[in-house]
């Protein structure tokens, strides 16, 4: 799988969901939104497809739940948490495929490297369904998605304050876990270690009161969950915010922060060990600084 | 009892990690010693089981370096053949006498071993153990162990490891351990491309129990590499020496035909061996296999001093006995405090593990309250007999783990809930 197919992906089911967490603790987006009532299917042809639903000032972010998209040679698989669509699907679902969630504006994206452009804020996506929407699109779905990148590129200046210090952790923590599984089944250097990985759930903790992400590795895949599932396998604790924050962005020597007490490690530390090897190529597709070569 | 403290460890390695990357690199980072605060960083000095820490604290020792201390440190006999031959020379511009008396020794030693190649790390050797097969038998595919350590080269760390790329790893398939069937659908499925098949004499992988060979598994992997012409290689590099002199696969009954060492060899001094059968002689000699200090005859004389006194000293069945009585102890005590107490693999390198919590967490307090009281036990790894432990090392340490059980059921629960 190419660069910008792994990229698409993370795009749309790691960073996408933080539009959850933004909507949620930033009172200013939540009443943004709070009257909107209404689907955003994304699509990319041949690639991922995943719904960004609003309802009643929550957002939530998830797999379609329409009917499946059909190619023009019959049904068309669906993979992993989000599905996948053929390359003739495009525009084959309609209005309301989603369900009880409102109406649908359906995005399309003619690659993954169209989608990929979108999140860089190069291009726009072509609207299928939902034209009479589109003024939510250019609006408050917009500032929305503007206020999710501006915690997700942070600044040492804006690091300094506690409050941007929280959401950039948080939405990093959970983009991170979200990739997991998007890297484990098409980076082509992450797939090997599919098989060697260890059954059980690893939670990640900010101490002393979160954010926390769980990770359920099973024989079909890993998934993440928001949150500390009970009983964990291994436990990942980091001592505060700060600490958690040069963790996610690669600022924190791992093994020497985990004999100095910054990051705590206990339990089945194997399955940590494969959990942070796939961690270590999420830079490598979500940083400015990612190369396309850097896969070839 | 009392516990330590580890400050200038901490200190230390506060200092390592400014010029060392990870502070402590490798299998001896502390980052695997969980928590790592209850245990120590750096070791000052050693003498028999035991060695002490910067801290000046005193611990028995039950990961004898990993392995290569198996005659106690600071060893009296191993030392002075090694002053004898440092004042004779040691790396010098052609190899001494003594290579050729160490190769003789181990093929006296070993079963089925005519012919002896000396190198420093158990890396260099799995390593040279696939180039002979290779050689040998002009096949690309080496068969190897799920999970199976044969060293730190890219092909032994696999595939999705840093600093590893597809094609370090494009030559090896790996298979479940104990399973013979999928041997045989490897050869089906790749018939005149097996080159070799490594594994250790058993399955010791870290975080997990050890397993022991099924009935006639090797028998039935040596009766596989004939039929199908594959070399058979032993990785007895950490088993080596602490099952039987004779070599391990001997221990299991079987032969195989490159068998590989390294830890017990010399007793700490870095050397490491392969052995063959005189069929792959040819082969090996063919493969150009060098390094700098490959040579270094200091390592040999102490080699040949360790081997001479395993012998004397019955060391395989010394350990195991110290092992087995150390482990029925130990599961007595867990038992008697209401937990339960695994041991897997030989007694001479068991692998405990109480599996009251199948996360490891209980296991690693544990673990860590022995330490703190002086038993230096890991929780990851299996841990290492010697020849050195003793009767009054043994009661100590059995009155440690016992005031470890009673730690665990006063303490507050742990990190992880335990």
């Amino acid at each position: 799988m190419s660069y910008d197919d792994v990229r698409a992906r993370l795009n749309l089911l790691a960073v996408l969901p933080s539009l959850e967490d933004v909507v949620r603790d930033d009172p200013e987006m939540r009443a943004l939104v709070s009257a909107a009532r209404l689907t955003i299917r994304f699509s990319v042809a041949g690639g991922p497809s995943i719904s960004v639903r609003f309802a009643g000032g929550v957002c939530t972010v998830g797999p379609d739940h329409g009917p499946p998209p059909v190619a023009a040679g019959g049904p068309v698989a669906a993979g992993g948490p989000a599905g996948e669509t053929g390359p003739a699907a495009a525009g084959a679902a309609g209005p309301g495929a989603a369900g009880g969630h409102g109406p649908t504006v359906r995005l399309v994206f003619t690659s993954a490297s169209h989608l990929n452009r979108m999140f860089d804020g190069a291009s726009q996506p072509i609207p299928l369904w939902g034209f009479n929407h589109l003024g939510f699109l250019k609006n408050e779905f917009t500032e929305l998605s503007d206020r999710m990148a501006y915690y997700l590129t942070p600044s040492e200046e804006l690091l300094e304050h506690p409050g941007y210090l929280a959401m950039n952790t948080l939405l990093t923590l959970n983009t991170a876990a979200f990739a997991v599984p998007v890297l484990l089944g098409h980076d082509p250097d992450c797939i090997p270690l599919r098989h060697g990985l260890t059954q059980g759930a690893v939670v990640i903790k900010v101490l002393p009161d979160g954010p926390a992400v769980s990770l359920v590795c099973g024989a079909s895949g890993v998934i993440p969950v928001k949150g500390e599932l009970p009983h964990p396998s291994a436990l990942v604790l980091l001592r505060d915010l700060p600490t958690a924050n040069a963790f996610l962005n690669g600022k924190l020597d791992m093994f020497a922060a985990a004999v100095t007490g910054d990051v705590q490690i206990w339990g089945q530390v194997n399955l940590i060990d494969s959990v942070a090897l796939v961690l270590d190529r999420v830079p490598k597709y979500l940083t400015p600084a990612a190369e396309p070569a850097a896969t070839a | 009892m009392d516990t330590y403290s580890f400050a200038k460890s901490q200190e230390l390695f506060a200092r390592a990690t400014k010029v060392i990357p990870c502070g402590i690199p490798g299998h001896f980072s502390p980052a695997l010693l969980v928590p790592p605060t209850a245990y120590p960083f750096f070791a000052a000095s050693g003498k028999g089981a035991h060695f002490t820490d910067v801290d000046g604290n005193d611990f028995i020792d039950y990961m004898c370096a990993y392995g290569p201390m198996v005659l106690g440190y600071d060893n009296k006999v191993v030392h002075d053949a090694a002053a004898k031959q440092r004042k004779l020379g040691d790396t010098l511009a052609a190899p001494a006498p003594v290579m050729v008396e160490l190769a003789e020794k181990l093929t006296s030693m070993i079963a089925a071993a005519d012919w002896a190649f000396f190198a420093k790390n158990g890396g260099d050797m799995t390593n040279y153990a696939t180039m002979i097969a290779r050689t040998a038998t002009g096949r690309p595919l080496i068969v190897a162990i799920e999970g199976g350590y044969h060293g730190v080269a890219p092909w032994m760390q696999g595939a999705g490891h840093h600093g590893v790329i597809a094609g370090d790893v494009a030559g090896f398939v790996r298979i479940p351990w104990n399973d013979v069937e999928a041997f045989e659908r490897v050869l089906a499925e790749h018939p005149g491309q097996v080159a070799g098949f490594i594994a250790t004499p058993y399955h010791h992988p870290t975080f997990a129990d050890s397993e022991l060979p099924a009935e006639g598994y090797w028998q039935r992997i040596r009766e596989l590499c004939d039929r199908e012409g594959v070399v058979l290689i032993i990785d007895d590099v950490r088993c080596g020496f602490r099952l039987s002199l004779r070599g391990s696969a001997d221990y299991f009954g079987f032969t195989p035909d490159l068998a590989c060492y390294c830890k017990a060899i010399a007793n700490g001094y870095p050397i490491a061996a392969i052995v063959g059968s005189e069929a792959l002689k040819g082969a090996a000699a063919k493969v150009f296999y060098a390094g700098s200090y490959w040579y270094q005859a200091v390592p040999m004389a102490a080699g040949l001093a360790c081997l001479a006194e395993l012998e004397r000293l019955d060391a395989p069945q010394r350990m195991q006995d110290y092992g087995r009585a150390l482990t029925d102890g130990m599961k007595r005590l867990a038992d008697k405090h209401g937990y339960e107490l695994k041991v897997s693999g030989v007694t001479s390198m068991p692998y405990l593990r109480l599996t009251d919590d199948p996360s490891l967490m209980l296991h690693q307090r544990f673990c860590s309250e022995c330490a703190r009281r002086g038993a230096y036990f890991t929780s990851h790894h299996n841990w290492f007999m010697s020849c050195a432990h003793t009767q009054k090392d043994l009661d100590r340490t059995l009155a440690i783990v016992e005031d470890a059980f009673t730690a665990l059921e006063k303490s507050p629960k742990g990190q992880g809930g335990n």
